[in-house]
């Protein structure tokens, strides 16, 4: 029997099955994706001008195998924060808290609340826990809000507040996900360092603002120059061993445009809000407390988030 | 010489056949061409570590030529990787498998001229993509990065040398397919698809957002566990019991894990903590466990094969024993690295990729090369195969162990949040360094093979020119003396 | 090893892999099939019923919907909804429009849309009688007391309210759990209905 063509066949059979599996059906689950509502707007939004240029240095230059721009996400959990006493007794309410959250100085935090609020109840709890408590307290008067807190090594060094999502790279081409972290993630780089002085530091000669760091120096991206009649007010402030020498001559460091560009498109990468598919940390609003108009405060999630 | 040979023409019924000797040499004759593709991927795999070479120690040691923009670890890492898989294993690969297509099949090559020009189109196209990569004109997908002129050349050459490997592969008079034309067939067939498919969707048309991380990741899978996986396979499955000179363990074994490696295959290739929907991850991930059954399958059939033979084995039998055990590390350790968090982010990605590459397929090809070369000049030469063998062994236990060991430590100070980044990153510094070692080794080792192969055929070109003038001369050159000291 | 020239170049035969009968070594049989069992449980388990807004580690939409901050409103009413559609519906229909005869429109009606639900609370509890202008329609009925207290609980009873308050083009403040729960006390003892006359004396703002 002639095996060629079976085996032709079969070959052809498997790998279109992947295709169709890994490929095709994606791409009609996710391959039209448009950007989602969100409170601020509509996300994402298309990089326009320096950002997107910037986005081609990054990709010419490979920084990809380096640095990823995924944020994973290892679970989450739940705390419960206080957001008013009630109208009712104290001491009622001071007695539920003090059942429900028995870590919690029950009488200073009602004292709390009616100044700042929210005030911690409880900390890394169960969904259940959580809505339980809040059912509690209702039934007092109380208002007590459950918290999603998103976990994870990432998150908890702040290269997001959640993990990313299809939605996250809709206007990127190519998607530069990365699968190497020799370098730290960037996808959130833009809210953790968002002063322009320090990047443009930090690619003309990374060891001058992170000591020991093994990323390259891209000193290409920078002109050395003599200092005019007047130093440019774009000029690099190097430190005394960082700064290039030469005899007789006063020299100063000027970001060129693609260094401009990068550097813009750094600070455009930002992953701090928060989608369906993606829940961060946030407060719900408040049920109508009568009287009150404070703003909803959001939890800050670093001081909270103890990673499991 | 006894008798006189046949024609090379595929008939039915053949003309009684010169002896076992004679037509072998024709066959090897026939192939001669393929010392084309095969310098060229010496020169390209010693290019490769080269550039492998420089940035491992950017990343030890980032101040070093810090102004030349072509070399800093962004342009030469995606050099490096993309000049060893399509330089080197790609075009050895394509070689080695038409020869072994040749052998099995009982017949000479088809299409020697054109496979010439196939050749030397192939390696300007990675000239042309590689200098892409340099300039900056880089597509931004792993192991896709040639731009669309480079990988354009690279196709319309693939399809010449695929067609010629069809009509040889059709040309046979051996009616019987063994395992490892299963695997070429397979491979000539996937390689194509994988490559069009992937730059239709990722360059030409482009799909949408986290799609190109799909797409790309698919076609990274199915390049290393379809096509370069399956060409190193074909080479073990034809040279164990070849030199062990025992028939194959079991036929069936081999069906399993041809069949299990086409079905599963490319559905690998997602690893944990992917911006993909959970139901991609996951069934990546189950994927690459379900990948142990042609792996257990494989390495059972070939390790139970080199078991059966009798005590009196060829030396060259080391570099396929060697490649099956990194073939069976690399394959684990990819398993790890999809499911562990973070594991495959770390130095460990890297490091199971290089001894895969190296490790498995490479030494897998150098054995063949070095089987082949003497036979395809007729010049019988040992020299450098030790330097080889043995930079590349050790080479690549340094290298890549560095960087696997270097990943067991990095990943979990990634996981923990409370370390400071500045201090996982400098865990890593003495295990690039050992690693930077470990390339040293690797250099010198690919500079032997690839000074083995040159010499041959210089010994070749030499005696050729020597014997111009009479074919008997030529005739005789299977019984010159080895030349290199014992 | 030897080095004969002879034995470099000379070629053993090629490899064969034996014919005859193929038989299928059980060992790794069983092991594809434990793993494709596996794998498919993983999957299963990990896959969020392939579902494309689900990431690990989630595990459905409905767990992410209820990750989401509601606020009291909307909950009420989907809750509110639901038990309309069961105890009200039957009468006032679901449109809210009512039926001549049956029950008055709540779609469009001032009762409903008053400014405080006092007068609303008290009508399911213990149910009114007599002539009823509602909407622009005018309707001499009787209804019995439909939220007996084991029956819809004082939070469904909220629902309900807030949920006809706000639908069919009505808008009003929501009704709470203490509005109820305070005129469920009030409301203790009375077991008769109320006249409209009398319901008319009584605020609309909840005591």
């Amino acid at each position: 029997m002639n095996f060629g063509p079976l085996i032709f066949l079969g070959v052809l059979a498997t790998f279109v099955a992947s295709w169709w599996g890994l490929v095709f059906a994606p791409q009609l689950q996710i391959g039209s994706q448009q950007p989602a509502q969100v409170d601020a707007g509509i996300y994402p939004t298309r990089r326009l001008g320096l950002a997107e240029q910037g986005r081609e240095v990054y990709v010419a230059n490979g920084c990809v195998h380096c640095h990823s721009q995924q944020v994973q996400q290892d679970s989450y959990t739940f705390d419960v924060v206080l957001l008013s006493g009630g109208t009712n007794a104290p001491d009622a309410v001071a007695k539920v808290i003090e059942r429900v959250a028995p870590g919690v100085n029950a009488k200073e935090v009602l004292a709390k609340a009616s100044q700042q609020s929210p005030q911690p109840l409880l900390s890394n709890v169960t969904q259940t826990v959580a809505a339980d408590v809040q059912k509690a307290l209702k039934a007092t008067g109380a208002v007590a809000q459950a918290v999603f807190i998103p976990l994870g090594p990432d998150i908890a060094r702040q290269w997001g507040t959640r993990r990313t999502v299809a939605a996250d790279y809709l206007y990127d081409y190519p998607v530069q996900v990365g699968n190497s972290r020799l370098g730290s993630d960037l996808s959130n780089v833009g809210a953790r360092t968002p002063a322009a002085d320090w990047h443009l530091h930090h690619l003309y000669n990374p060891r001058t603002v992170v000591p020991g760091s093994i990323m390259p120096a891209y000193q290409y991206l920078f002109e050395t120059r003599p200092v005019g009649k007047k130093r440019s007010p774009q000029a690099l402030t190097l430190a005394e061993k960082f700064a290039p020498k030469k005899p007789g001559v006063d020299l100063e460091v000027v970001p060129t445009s693609e260094a401009l560009q990068l550097v813009a498109y750094l600070q455009s990468l930002r992953v701090d809000n928060a989608l369906f598919e993606a829940p961060s940390t946030q407060l719900a609003p408040p049920a109508a407390v009568a009287g009150t108009n404070a703003p909803v405060a959001t939890n800050a999630p670093a001081a909270a988030n103890a990673p499991k | 010489m006894n008798g006189s040979p046949t024609s090379p023409v595929s008939t039915p019924k053949p003309a009684p056949l010169p002896t076992r000797e004679e037509f072998v040499a024709q066959i090897d004759a026939s192939c001669r061409v393929l010392l084309i593709p095969i310098v060229a991927a010496l020169a390209w795999l010693l290019i490769s570590s080269i550039l492998a070479l420089v940035a491992s120690v950017k990343l030890h040691s980032p101040t070093v030529l810090a102004n030349c923009a072509w070399l800093t670890y962004g342009h030469t890492r995606p050099a490096a990787n993309d000049a060893f898989v399509y330089g080197f294993a790609s075009q050895a690969g394509i070689a080695i498998a038409l020869w072994i297509l040749c052998r099995l099949g009982r017949t000479t090559l088809v299409g020697a001229v054109p496979i010439a020009i196939a050749s030397l189109f192939w390696n300007t196209g990675v000239k042309i993509g590689l200098y892409g990569i340099f300039t900056g004109h880089t597509t931004g997908f792993e192991w896709l990065e040639f731009p669309t002129a480079g990988s354009v050349i690279l196709i319309a050459s693939y399809a010449v040398l695929g067609i010629c490997a069809l009509l040889t592969f059709k040309a046979r008079r051996h009616a019987e397919l063994f395992p490892s034309q299963w695997y070429i067939l397979a491979a000539l067939f996937w390689f194509p698809w994988l490559y069009t498919t992937a730059r239709l969707l990722l360059v030409w048309f482009p799909v949408r957002g986290v799609m190109q991380v799909a797409v790309n990741l698919w076609f990274a899978n199915g390049l290393f566990t379809l096509w370069l996986s399956s060409l190193a396979l074909a080479v073990l499955f034809y040279f164990i019991p070849k030199l062990a000179n025992v028939p194959l363990h079991s036929r069936s074994l081999a069906i399993i894990s041809f069949w299990t490696l086409a079905a599963f295959g490319c559905w690998a290739g997602f690893y944990r903590g992917l911006p993909l929907p959970a139901w991609m991850v996951s069934t990546g991930m189950a994927a690459a466990m379900i990948l142990l059954v042609p792996l257990i399958a494989t390495v059972s059939n070939l390790w139970l094969t080199l078991g059966d033979g009798n005590a009196n084995k060829p030396p060259l039998l080391g570099f396929f024993k060697t490649s099956v055990v990194f073939f069976a590390l690399g394959a684990v350790f990819a398993i790890f690295a999809a499911l562990i968090p973070q594991l495959r982010l770390t130095l460990f990605g890297e490091g199971v990729e290089q001894l895969t590459l190296y490790g498995f397929v490479g030494l897998a090809l150098f054995g063949a090369i070095h089987y082949l070369v003497p036979r395809l000049t007729g010049i019988a030469s040992e020299k450098f195969i030790g330097v080889n063998c043995w930079c590349t062994f050790v080479g690549i236990l340094v290298y890549a162990g560095a960087f696997i060991v270097g990943g067991m430590v990095q990943q979990p100070k990634l996981i923990n949040g409370s370390i400071p980044f500045a201090e996982v990153m400098n865990a890593t510094k003495p295990f690039i360094r050992i690693g930077t070692l470990g390339l040293v080794l690797l250099v010198i080792g690919n500079a032997a093979i690839l000074l083995r192969v040159l010499s041959l055929v210089r010994e070749w070109c030499r005696a050729c020119c020597a014997g111009c003038c009479g074919r008997e001369a030529a005739a005789n050159l299977k019984l010159k003396p080895a030349e290199a000291a014992r | 090893m030897t080095k004969d020239v002879k034995n470099i170049l000379h070629d053993d035969s090629e490899p064969t892999a034996g014919s005859g009968v193929v038989y299928l070594p059980m060992w790794i049989v069983g092991l594809l099939g434990f793993l494709l069992y596996w794998g498919c449980n993983y999957v299963d388990d990990r896959g969020g019923s392939f579902n494309e807004l689900v990431y690990a580690p989630y595990r459905s939409t409905n767990q992410l919907a209820s990750f989401l901050p509601t606020d009291e409103t909307t909950a009420q009413l989907k809750v509110g909804k639901l038990k309309y559609e069961q105890f009200c519906a039957p009468c006032h229909q679901s449109s809210g429009g009512g039926e001549t005869g049956k029950a008055p429109p709540l779609a469009g009606s001032e009762w409903v849309t008053a400014e405080g639900p006092n007068r609303i609370i008290r009508i399911p509890i213990v149910g009114l009688k007599g002539l009823i202008k509602a909407a622009g329609k005018e309707m001499d009925l009787s209804m019995a007391s439909v939220a007996v207290a084991g029956v819809v609980s004082d939070e469904e009873l909220a629902a309900v309210l807030t949920y006809i308050r706000n639908s069919w083009g009505n808008k009003a403040p929501r009704v709470t759990l203490e509005h109820v729960q305070g005129v469920r006390k009030d409301l203790k003892d009375r077991t008769d209905q109320y006249t409209v006359e009398e319901i008319l004396k009584l605020p609309v703002q909840v005591p």
